[in-house]
């Protein structure tokens, strides 16, 4: 398959768009970064088409290149979070003077658009709260069985994992969702 | 089926991705079983709360802006990309082998030689005639202790022939500070081409 080939690269956006922009937004929580990412994503795959290897599956190769993009997004995140915690009075008046440029201020990541077509926003705000506090591995495999029906094997080839890591990933994700649904109050009562 | 075997299946079985034989089997345990049930209780309200979250569509804009970029990029971010591509063909498990390996076998190397550079150096008393300063770096060198041992520079020390499978012995400082070999010690092959050959004390 030859990505540079624009009937086929468009092929490939029509089909993987929709996903890809979903991992990167319940990955990231911001859907302007969720668009960068997805640009970057197919930018990168036109421009390193020669690296895709005859016989492996495009989408596996797109979602762990949408992945390490959102991977480089959270950890630029996280260090210039840092940066402002360094200057949080040089933030409060940039914040105060209306020319605030810190990460917060610029980009508020607590919105929640899907949220407003559900009855229950406490509990789409908790939820996003408690996969944005699991680690990027536990996160990435989270999203990719829940939202994305991926099978154990095809989560292990996108994060370069076994099936059996990747379940195990899954397993320690959904407690933790529990425990903090519990604590919160907010636990679905189900019946097995 | 076993808990150990109920809790591999248990996410497919909330998921509804178990064969049916295989789910029937699960729920029989569940049955009879508390903690598997309690188990399967929270994985299954785990994922029904992640079923908040709604799918999103991309903008409709978004493949224009793209292809906008790709078509912004210079002609030399492609060809830097088939070049980079080029150099990387090798086979994958070639490279991956030789990326820990050559650092690893550089890195053993090292210490051998430093080890063994470390531990050979003549002892102190020994007198060697004419001796200058380049005489005086061999002393210091594996090669220049075989050497001088050929010629018989070591007093006190005496050839031997060793088994080369034979276990890496001690060595043990003397009271005059300087390292004295109490056993005969294995060198490699490598190293002394004769086979292993080292001294020992008369």
């Amino acid at each position: 398959m030859n990505l540079r080939d624009p009937e086929t690269f468009r092929k490939a956006y029509e089909a993987h768009s929709k996903g890809l922009f979903n991992l990167a937004f319940r990955l990231l929580s911001d859907r302007q970064w969720a668009e960068d990412v997805l640009q970057e994503t197919f930018v990168r795959a036109f421009t390193r088409a020669d690296t895709f290897r005859e016989g492996g599956q495009v989408s596996t190769w797109l979602y762990r290149i949408c992945m390490n993009l959102c991977y480089d997004h959270l950890r630029a995140r996280k260090y210039r979070m840092a940066a402002s915690l360094d200057a949080p009075a040089q933030a409060a008046s940039a914040a105060a003077d209306g020319s605030a440029t810190t990460w917060a201020a610029v980009l508020p990541s607590d919105t929640v658009e899907p949220a407003t077509e559900i009855a229950d926003r406490d509990a789409a705000i908790c939820v996003r709260r408690l996969i944005d506090e699991l680690p990027e591995r536990e996160r990435t495999v989270v999203v990719l069985r829940q939202y994305h029906n991926m099978t154990f094997q095809e989560i292990g080839e996108i994060l370069g994992l076994t099936a059996r890591t990747a379940q195990n990933c899954l397993r320690r994700a959904k407690d933790k969702l529990y425990f903090g649904l519990k604590q919160a109050g907010l636990a679905p009562a189900v019946g097995m | 089926m076993n808990c150990e075997r109920v809790l591999r299946n248990i996410d497919d079985h909330v998921d509804g991705l178990l064969p049916a034989e295989e789910a029937e089997s699960v729920r029989d345990h569940l049955d009879t079983c508390r903690d598997c049930r309690e188990t399967a209780a929270a994985s299954k309200a785990a994922s029904t709360s992640l079923a908040v979250w709604g799918d999103l569509d991309p903008p409709s804009a978004c493949f224009d802006q793209i292809m906008a970029k790709i078509q912004a990029l210079p002609p030399e971010t492609l060809e830097r990309g088939a070049a980079r591509n080029a150099r990387r063909n090798v086979a994958p498990t070639h490279r991956r082998i030789l990326r820990w390996a050559v650092p690893s076998v550089a890195a053993a190397a090292a210490v051998v030689v430093a080890f063994v550079g470390t531990e050979h150096r003549a002892p102190k008393s020994a007198r060697v005639p004419g001796a200058g300063p380049v005489a005086a770096s061999a002393i210091a060198s594996p090669s220049g202790s075989r050497a001088m041992l050929a010629d018989g520079l070591y007093p006190g020390y005496e050839r031997v022939h060793l088994d080369p499978n034979a276990w890496l012995q001690g060595v043990r400082r003397s009271d005059s500070g300087t390292n004295q070999l109490t056993r005969p010690r294995v060198v490699p092959a490598a190293q002394f081409s004769d086979g292993g050959v080292f001294a020992s004390p008369r």
